[in-house]
């Protein structure tokens, strides 16, 4: 965070010129406004004419901004528990604040329509069931089975395409045009020049110093998600990557003299990232990578078959994967960005991340002999952090670290 | 025995191979076992099944990936290797498209069954697993939400006065059989599309696409009352409350439990206190007092921190009244207690013509002619303190409750706080002993705040943890009891939410005393709450007067 990234600037830029635009869309109404899900397959959208926004995103900044707890607070004075996803219990909080007038952070753009995928969980198609129940609009959910072995994946890309070309006829119907196969297949073209460039982006971190570190990356998830419909998004992550590669070259490390490389497992705590940043940097410890960004990937885009890998992409979604894929992919990354250890972030709302935590760390511990630590928290709900406990965990991680070089 | 936990599960597809198949529902006494291997926020229900399986009752199952938790579940289970035979079937969300693929699923959990048992499948058998479901013909009370499991279905039937039908996600199962005869004739294919059809045809659960079919769930003429039962982190069950807990016709009363019977006093409690809000109190046979003269009737609290007596006389007077701690269990307690008030109003335990206990130590009390709830006893003496009350709040030492009574003191809703000591007095007390105060001594500092100290945690171990921090960085000890204070108001204010505002409001239970508490409840609600000097006896006079009757 102390060596700035140009990158940083024009994100800042990117972000502001999305949420500018949809600010006025709102307004003219000149294109339908979608709210969709990050695994559901948003091109069609896209393809339809729809600008999209993305509650799970939203949630994030809400977080990030510590606007997320007052959100939550209309989503429990209604009756939703707890323990429900804070991702949730922001946006239907937010919504609610909106509709009835009491203000909510920075709201989204009102949506026209919303479309979602259980390939994340199962407990997001409940929430867009309500925004649809409270914004009196339609939504469709994309059933995505769980990749586990033994289920045929062709049947489950087969599964989730038939969907795809029933949402198409529905959209149709809704926008009164017909769905345009050449815009489809641009934009799909467009979405695997940025997917490409977003792996370029991760790639860097290989190296030994890492250019720019997990939280320098973080918000550049932003352009791959949201903007990959726009050949801006892919000029993006090229620049990027140049701007990675001169500092490289040039012995650039993005937090000088750090003795340890760390792995990142699950959602950051957007609300404690600065805290967390300075913390480990004070014990030596550099964040390099984790498997988040898998969640942002989104590379089975391929422009010579557009609705199939669309299709695929959202069937093959990193989150609907089976532990044992994830263990793997974990394992791969410890050994092909060279970590030394790693930090698992317990979302206490959160099942998809960490229900099977437990196992994955305790394989990376076993098999790679990486010492690691379980924090705990929650995605934006900062009631359950306890800073104090955490800090000692990370505290005794360096420890182990240390210990282990000895 | 394969054992099952979802109502989409093809049963009868077992039958057809000769296998035994029953409910998974055991209600484990911990979760020793799940915890050292799966993350706390997996629901209870997902804990007691790798539970069961790491316990070695269960090596035979078959899951179905109908939410998060299952989904993790069976990751876990699978990484175990502990169960013989384990298959996790795909679900759908709704039966338009996915009536083709779950169909492959079924074939797919076939050919499973087939390598596994050896055995060719029975038609026949498979045929005759079908069973119609029975209609409700009588008024009863529905068990929705999620499943309850079998002990706690138990004490429902056991608490209820009416007939009790479980409508849980996996008590109403009924799968029609897939066209006239499903033992002959059609091709495997179209039988196995009919069944998927049949599955996906049933009552959906919550976790479906289209739900309104559960609808009639909610309008069934003899439906009387709903037990809601929704299991800690589950992701479904909380959704439909929201959803529907103002727009019904009939009483409901919401039980979150974490899928243990750890807490059985409470829930106890709970259910009984509905039956009576459901029936009156006539929902238990009552012998009206049959006595002219003078003569004089007692109300006993056993509550978790106080045991409270109340001595009344027929013209409801007060004769005497007590609060002792709790000491060595509900019965000493009540009996040192009742002997204490007799010696104050200077009576002999013969003129005492009825008692009535309520609180949590109630059904122990051998001397109480009765037990009644401390919901209706609180609702009866708040109605008794001051006639325009319509909102109860009672803080109590190891539970808070916000009681919606009507006109004439009956208990018309009520809500009370989970398996957890925030916002209760029980935290309060942890939070004095770390600060090294006394009740008394916290109530009168916490008056003297000037700088708002925000405690974030909800859970009193953290918080503990939270205060010894503020301790350390010197912050002024009367900042840190408002902060504490700020937050039993929190957890109070999200109560009282649920029931919606309604004044009057009074305060009872022995946090009443602690003017800290009550202002910082008035701030978070922006009301007047009546206190008054009975407010900690409030339980035990309204036993009082229902002895009365």
């Amino acid at each position: 965070m102390n060596q700035r990234l140009e990158a940083q600037h024009r994100l800042g830029g990117l972000i502001q010129k999305h949420y500018g635009r949809a600010r006025e869309i709102e307004r003219t109404r000149e294109q339908p406004i979608a709210w969709a899900s990050t695994g559901a397959p948003n091109e069609i959208l896209w393809a339809m004419g729809f600008f999209v926004q993305f509650p799970e995103a939203y949630a994030a900044t809400c977080g990030a901004r510590h606007a997320a707890h007052a959100h939550c607070a209309v989503t429990e004075a209604r009756g939703y528990e707890r323990h429900l996803c804070t991702y949730c219990r922001n946006s239907i909080g937010a919504s609610l604040a909106e509709m009835e007038g009491t203000g909510a952070f920075e709201p989204l753009a009102r949506p026209d329509f919303l479309l979602v995928s259980n390939n994340s969980c199962i407990l997001i198609t409940k929430w867009w069931e309500h925004l649809s129940h409270y914004w009196k609009i339609p939504m469709i959910n994309i059933d995505s089975p769980l990749v586990v072995p033994g289920m045929d994946r062709g049947d489950i890309i087969g599964h989730v395409k038939r969907q795809c070309i029933d949402l198409i006829q529905f959209l149709e119907d809704f926008t009164k045009k017909r769905f345009d196969h050449d815009r489809m297949k641009e934009i799909v073209e467009n979405g695997k020049r940025s997917a490409d460039g977003y792996r370029g982006m991760l790639d860097a971190s290989r190296h030994d110093p890492v250019p720019a570190s997990f939280f320098d990356l973080i918000g550049h998830n932003f352009p791959n998600l949201v903007l990959r419909y726009d050949p801006a998004s892919a000029e993006h992550y090229e620049q990027m990557k140049t701007e990675l590669d001169m500092r490289i070259a040039g012995g650039v490390a993005a937090a000088p003299g750090m003795k340890y490389r760390l792995y990142w497992d699950g959602v950051p705590y957007w609300f404690a990232i600065r805290n967390l940043y300075e913390k480990l940097r004070n014990f030596g410890m550099s964040l390099v990578t984790s498997t988040y960004f898998e969640v942002f990937a989104f590379e089975n885009l391929d422009p010579s078959h557009p609705l199939d890998s669309v299709a695929e992409n959202t069937a093959m979604f990193y989150l609907n994967r089976s532990v044992g894929y994830k263990t793997e992919t974990t394992e791969r990354i410890f050994r092909d960005f060279h970590l030394d250890g790693g930090v698992f972030a317990y979302a206490s709302s959160c099942k998809p991340f960490s229900i099977s935590m437990h196992y994955i760390a305790d394989t990376v511990r076993k098999k790679l002999g990486a010492p690691v630590t379980i924090i705990e928290g929650d995605l934006v709900d900062e009631t359950f952090y306890d800073e104090e406990r955490n800090n000692t965990k990370l505290q005794a991680l360096a420890e182990a670290l240390a210990a282990k070089r000895k | 025995m394969i054992r099952y936990v979802c109502k989409y599960t093809p049963i009868e597809l077992f039958a057809g191979f000769g296998a035994e198949c029953a409910v998974l529902d055991d209600i484990p006494e911990n979760f020793d076992l799940s915890d050292g291997v799966a993350h706390a926020n997996l629901c209870g229900f997902g804990k007691s099944v790798i539970e069961a399986v790491l316990a070695g009752e269960v090596d035979e199952l078959v899951l179905v990936n109908c939410c998060d938790t299952m989904r993790r579940v069976y990751d876990v289970v699978r990484n175990s290797e502990a169960c013989r035979f384990l298959h996790l079937i795909d679900l759908p969300h709704d039966g338009g498209c996915g009536r083709e693929s779950f169909a492959r699923e079924l074939l797919r959990l076939k050919a499973a069954c087939a390598a596994y048992t050896r055995r060719e499948f029975d038609r026949k058998a498979f045929a005759a697993a079908f069973s119609p479901p029975s209609p409700a013909v009588e008024p009863y009370v529905g068990i929705l939400g999620v499943r309850a499991g079998r002990e706690m279905e138990a004490m429902m039937r056991d608490g209820l006065a009416l007939p009790v039908r479980n409508l849980t996600c996996i008590g109403n199962r009924a799968v029609a059989a897939p066209g006239a005869s499903p033992e002959n004739g059609k091709d495997e294919t179209a039988l196995f599309m009919e069944y998927a059809g049949a599955l996906l045809s049933q009552l959906p659960c919550r976790r479906m696409n289209d739900t309104t079919g559960r609808k009639q769930l909610y309008n069934d003429p003899n439906l009387r009352g709903i037990v809601y039962h929704t299991i800690k982190f589950c992701d479904y069950y909380g959704f439909e409350y929201a959803e529907i807990k103002s727009g019904l016709s009939v009483p409901i009363l919401r039980l979150e439990t974490d899928y243990t019977l750890q807490s059985r006093g409470q829930l106890r409690t709970r259910i009984e206190a509905f039956s009576e809000t459901l029936s009156g109190l006539g929902g238990r046979e009552r012998i009206r007092m049959n006595k002219t003269g003078k003569y004089y009737v007692a109300g006993i609290d056993s509550g978790s921190a106080s045991t409270d007596v109340v001595i009344l006389d027929n013209d409801r007077n007060v004769m005497a009244s007590i609060v002792i701690p709790t000491g060595g269990g509900a019965q000493s307690s009540a009996e040192k207690s009742l002997a204490e008030a007799l010696d104050l109003a200077g009576m002999e335990r013969g003129a005492i013509s009825r008692i009535v206990a309520t609180g949590y130590g109630r059904e122990h009390i051998r001397s109480g002619g009765e037990s009644i709830t401390e919901i209706s006893c609180h609702a009866r003496g708040a109605h008794f303190l001051n006639p325009g009350v319509r909102t109860v709040i009672d803080i109590g030492g190891q539970d808070s409750k916000v009681i919606r009574i009507d006109e004439t003191g009956a208990v018309r809703n009520f809500v009370m706080n989970g398996k957890c000591a925030a916002g209760t007095g029980r935290f309060l007390e942890m939070m004095a002993r770390t600060l090294g105060l006394s009740l008394k001594e916290m109530s009168e500092r916490g008056l003297s705040w000037k700088e708002d100290v925000v405690i974030s945690s909800m859970c009193t171990v953290f918080a503990e943890s939270e205060v010894v921090s503020l301790v350390a960085q010197n912050r002024a000890v009367p900042d840190i009891i408002h902060g504490l204070n700020n937050s039993v108001a929190a957890k109070v204010a999200a109560l009282v939410g649920r029931l919606g505002l309604e004044g009057d409001f009074i305060i009872t239970g022995g946090v009443a005393k602690n003017k800290g508490v009550v202002h910082a409840i008035e701030g978070k609600l922006g009301i007047k709450l009546y206190v008054c000097d009975e407010a900690q006896i409030c339980g035990a006079l309204g036993a009082a007067l229902f002895a009365l009757d």
